[in-house]
């Protein structure tokens, strides 16, 4: 039946309401970003990626920074990780047309700008005589302050209490774990970046 | 704009494949649309049907049809109003209404 030509549908206030709750459910399914999946790919990432780096420098004494083979794995990571998240916000983002879009690639491009900044900053600080023990630390941060602060950021648009938590939270961890040293540092963001962006996943699934 | 009292449900929206096509925009963001073609995948309506609907919808201003092109093809997209939120909520109160009245006590 063509239900456009016969508007005398005698829809009962259950069905309706069952329409409603099927087709939300349904549409946020398939539009909004899959949070657990995306925090997922953030933790695994920091956590498999920080976790490389770490055992390549933890017997050093000097620090001498990570070897050929660990920064290999470590673009692999990077790079898999990249696309696991391009996925899941692009699968969200078909055939959406409006602020949304441009406010995603805003996000993103502050991440690129806020680490290549911090990564500016860290080789200003060597050229000026700084030791490699200490702008190692501002190396590996470098990401984590990044996407802190974007997801703070991210958090005060949307005015979400997880997420701006998540973004405190890694602040926090990168605060923290910059005590540890260069080698120290990099278990920690591994295990309290990695396992803050985890957590957060498994949250955003539970609730 | 179509008024209704506190206990009629919207006749504009209370039709099963236009009440789908607001629940489904109400998801996005303010501002934000979808394609017609992304729309027509969500809803599952032939593309006149689909048209049918979204120009009643339009009519009450519900929602708002924009048309881009660019060197290959051309898009329409459909972005739900203020109004049609605001009736969309309104359609949701009252329904939650008639189904508390309509519960034994």
């Amino acid at each position: 039946m063509n239900e456009a030509n016969n508007e005398t549908t005698n829809l009962a206030p259950d069905e309706a309401s069952e329409i409603v709750r099927a087709t939300g459910e349904r549409a946020r399914h398939e539009l909004l970003i899959n949070r657990p999946l995306l925090f997922g790919a953030w933790g695994l990432t920091a956590l498999v990626g920080y976790g490389i780096l770490w055992l390549s420098v933890r017997d050093q004494h000097p620090y001498r920074g990570p070897s050929a083979t660990a920064l290999s794995w470590l673009l692999v990571v990077v790079v898999i990780g990249t696309f696991a998240r391009i996925w899941v916000v692009s699968r969200s983002s078909a055939g959406l047309a409006g602020p949304s879009n441009l406010r995603r690639s805003m996000l993103a491009l502050s991440l690129v700008a806020g680490t290549a900044t911090l990564w500016i900053l860290d080789g200003a600080l060597s050229h000026a005589g700084a030791p490699r023990a200490a702008t190692a630390v501002l190396t590996m941060a470098a990401p984590l302050v990044s996407l802190g602060l974007v997801f703070c950021a991210s958090a005060a648009a949307r005015t979400n209490a997880r997420t701006l938590a998540l973004g405190l939270g890694l602040l926090v961890v990168v605060a923290g774990g910059a005590w540890a040293g260069p080698v120290g540092c990099l278990a920690v963001y591994a295990l309290a970046g990695g396992g803050a962006l985890l957590v957060a996943a498994t949250v955003e699934a539970l609730v | 704009m179509t008024m209704t009292t506190d206990d009629e449900l919207d006749p504009v929206i209370h039709v099963p494949a236009r009440l789908r096509i607001v629940v489904t925009l109400a998801t996005l963001d303010e501002g934000d649309g979808l394609t017609f073609t992304r729309l027509q995948d969500l809803i599952g309506l032939t593309p006149g049907n689909l048209i049918t609907h979204l120009r009643k919808l339009e009519e009450a201003g519900y929602v708002t049809m924009a048309k881009s092109s660019d060197a290959t093809a051309t898009r329409t997209s459909v972005a739900l109003t203020y109004a049609g939120r605001a009736a969309l909520e309104r359609y949701t109160s009252t329904l939650r209404r008639l189904l508390d009245s309509a519960t034994p006590a």
